[in-house]
């Protein structure tokens, strides 16, 4: 391994934290090991061409390249089990989407968050759990900071109602 | 770099209280170790291997191998690399294309998520009696279309989406995109990717009355102003296809006996998803030599939606490269067993009782458990006997990215369809030593 080698996998290995995180909100359990060291394997490979962690950058630019290759892997898996469930209905227990885990603290949150728009969902977590800038998001989502912006306040929103909801038929 | 996510509201907060933990050190070297495994594994992995394209299966290709081959008129030379394992199928019409995104991240959608497809080893045989002659056949190389953000423009047009252009590239040079969205769900992304250039129409809004007729769904419109629009028929469906690739400069029928090498063929299929209604899809797919291949573009409608909720696919050129020699059956069987292929699995065709597709649910269920048990290193041996071996026409992708279709055959036995491989002679396509 060159120092340049040994320098990158430090790199992966520091974003490996909110890889996972955001790979665990969005697949079943089963796959999040696949589909992690899938994107690390890749990111490895192009290791050349990602962007280079320089001092004048306050966030390294390698973690929007791994979600970005996250997404993509994870809407592969969810297209190869939708097409595996039409001609093997039993492998329909495969599922790919995640539930979040009702395990932390705030189980209506998770609640509320596991009944929105996996759109929303992820944007919001994008946002609050792996702390990407709304540009960031606009880069990874490939769309511009103002319809992220406006995307969030609306899946806010939904949040929000759901939650009332919820608490409603709690305090019911 | 300015981070937007100061917890401000009690939202805010609930949410950064609710975050995971991180993952522990130790889990994060694991997972570290896991992908370098595996990106040291694909640098020498080597040999013929089956692939599955996008969600279908697919057919067979070569890792690796640079192949001049001279003819007595003419010279083919096809340099196969790893990312030949994007194929594309000879037929399934009912089988799912992601070969977009299979593009897009470089990804090599292979079994990964089917961890006990590794673990088989299957063994092919040649039915006695059965034999076939090798002979010369067509090969076609496909060149991508040139896409920019004026055919972006085109297809927003042609879509009714209305808003501005932006180029996003999130990644690299090498994966450019071109969006439109009119910020009311609808998308149009053109991309331009490693593999070739797509494109994508996504529709946010298609699923809204379906969703609206499932009682546990959350809505997330106001359901009392959310109108049913016309949903299209196969025939109404197929139209607006046919329509809609003449705009792209694409010739398209039904019929086999309209259509031209080149030419693409539509087929329509209904599906009855329940509470949330009806879905409707389209495949038009790339028509070579009588064969209905992989290469295909995809239109999908929902339930209550007049407009698709969308449509995606690849973009390319047919050129003959000239016909070439052939292998007979058996020795391509010969080098499946050579080189470990598994069958393939695509939605569509009845598969033999004897591969993993084709199999009992609970035989499926028994080789997992199997598969769990074996030690590292272990396989377990399942044996084919292949009673048929049908001429077809195959894709696969060369170490430069670009895409071939060349002459193959799929392979069946007694009980069904086995998988394909492709038959251009090994003094054209030969395993490589990496």
């Amino acid at each position: 391994m060159t120092k340049n080698d040994l320098e990158f996998a430090q790199r992966i290995r520091l974003q490996i934290p909110s890889l996972e995180r955001y790979v665990s909100s969005r697949v079943d359990k089963q796959y999040v090991d696949d589909v992690c060291s899938d994107v690390i394997a890749i990111s490895w490979q192009k290791r050349e061409k990602i962007p280079a962690l320089t001092p004048e950058l306050e966030t390294d630019p390698l973690l929007p390249y791994l979600i970005v290759t996250a997404r993509n892997l994870v809407r592969n898996l969810e297209r190869k089990l939708r097409t595996q469930a039409k001609a093997l209905p039993d492998l329909m227990q495969m599922q790919s989407s995640a539930t979040l885990s009702t395990e932390p603290k705030d189980a209506p949150l998770i609640e509320a968050l596991n009944r929105l728009k996996p759109k929303d969902k992820e944007l919001i977590l994008l946002l609050a759990w792996q702390e990407l800038s709304i540009s960031e998001i606009a880069s990874i989502t490939k769309t511009t900071k103002a319809n992220v912006s406006v995307r969030l306040n609306r899946a806010r929103a939904r949040l929000s109602l759901i939650l009332q909801e919820l608490e409603q038929e709690e305090h019911e | 770099m300015k981070k937007n996510n100061d917890p401000k509201s009690t939202l805010d907060q609930r949410l950064q209280k609710a975050r995971p933990s991180d993952i522990s050190e130790a889990r994060a070297s694991e997972l570290l170790a896991l992908g370098l495994d595996k990106a040291a594994k694909e640098k020498t992995k080597l040999s013929l291997k089956w692939i599955h394209l996008g969600s279908g299966l697919t057919a067979a290709l070569a890792l690796a191998l640079v192949t001049l081959v001279l003819l007595p008129q003419q010279t083919l030379t096809i340099t196969l690399g790893k990312k030949s394992s994007h194929t594309l199928t000879s037929s399934s019409s009912a089988s799912y294309s992601s070969l977009a995104d299979c593009a897009y991240s470089d990804f090599l959608c292979d079994d990964v998520f089917l961890p006990v497809l590794s673990k088989i080893e299957y063994q092919y045989s040649f039915a006695d009696g059965i034999t076939m002659e090798n002979q010369d056949d067509h090969v076609y190389s496909l060149a991508p279309r040139p896409v920019d953000a004026n055919f972006a423009q085109m297809l927003a047009d042609q879509l009714d989406v209305q808003g501005s252009l932006q180029t996003t590239d999130a990644t690299s040079k090498t994966n450019l995109h071109y969006t439109i969205g009119n910020g009311a769900g609808e998308t149009v992304t053109v991309y331009t990717s490693s593999l070739g250039q797509s494109f994508a129409y996504n529709n946010d809004r298609a699923d809204d009355w379906g969703r609206c007729h499932i009682p546990s769904a959350t809505h997330w419109v106001d359901c009392s102003k959310v109108q049913y629009q016309h949903f299209p028929s196969e025939s109404e469906a197929l139209v607006y296809a046919k329509a809609f690739l003449a705009k792209l400069g694409i010739h398209s029928d039904t019929d086999k006996l309209k259509l031209a090498n080149g030419d693409y063929i539509l087929e329509a299929a209904s599906l009855d998803q329940g509470d949330s209604g009806d879905y409707l899809s389209v495949i038009a797919s790339l028509f070579v030599d009588g064969v209905i291949t992989g290469q295909r573009i995809e239109f999908a409608w929902q339930w209550g939606s007049y407009k698709p909720s969308f449509i995606f696919g690849s973009l390319y050129t047919l050129h003959d490269e000239g016909s070439f020699g052939t292998l007979p059956p058996q020795d391509v069987l010969d080098q499946m067993n050579q080189n470990g292929l598994e069958p393939g699995y695509i939605s569509g065709v009845r598969f033999s009782e004897n591969t993993f597709m084709g199999m009992s649910a609970e035989r499926r269920a028994q080789l997992d458990a199997e598969a769990r048990a074996l030690k590292p290193g272990e396989k377990i041996s399942i044996k084919l006997n292949v009673t048929a071996a049908v001429q077809t026409k195959l894709g696969l992708h060369d170490a430069n990215n670009k895409a071939w279709i060349v002459p193959g055959y799929n392979f069946y036995d007694r009980s069904g369809y086995i998988g394909s491989a492709y038959s251009l002679g090994n003094e054209h396509i030969k395993a490589a030593t990496n």
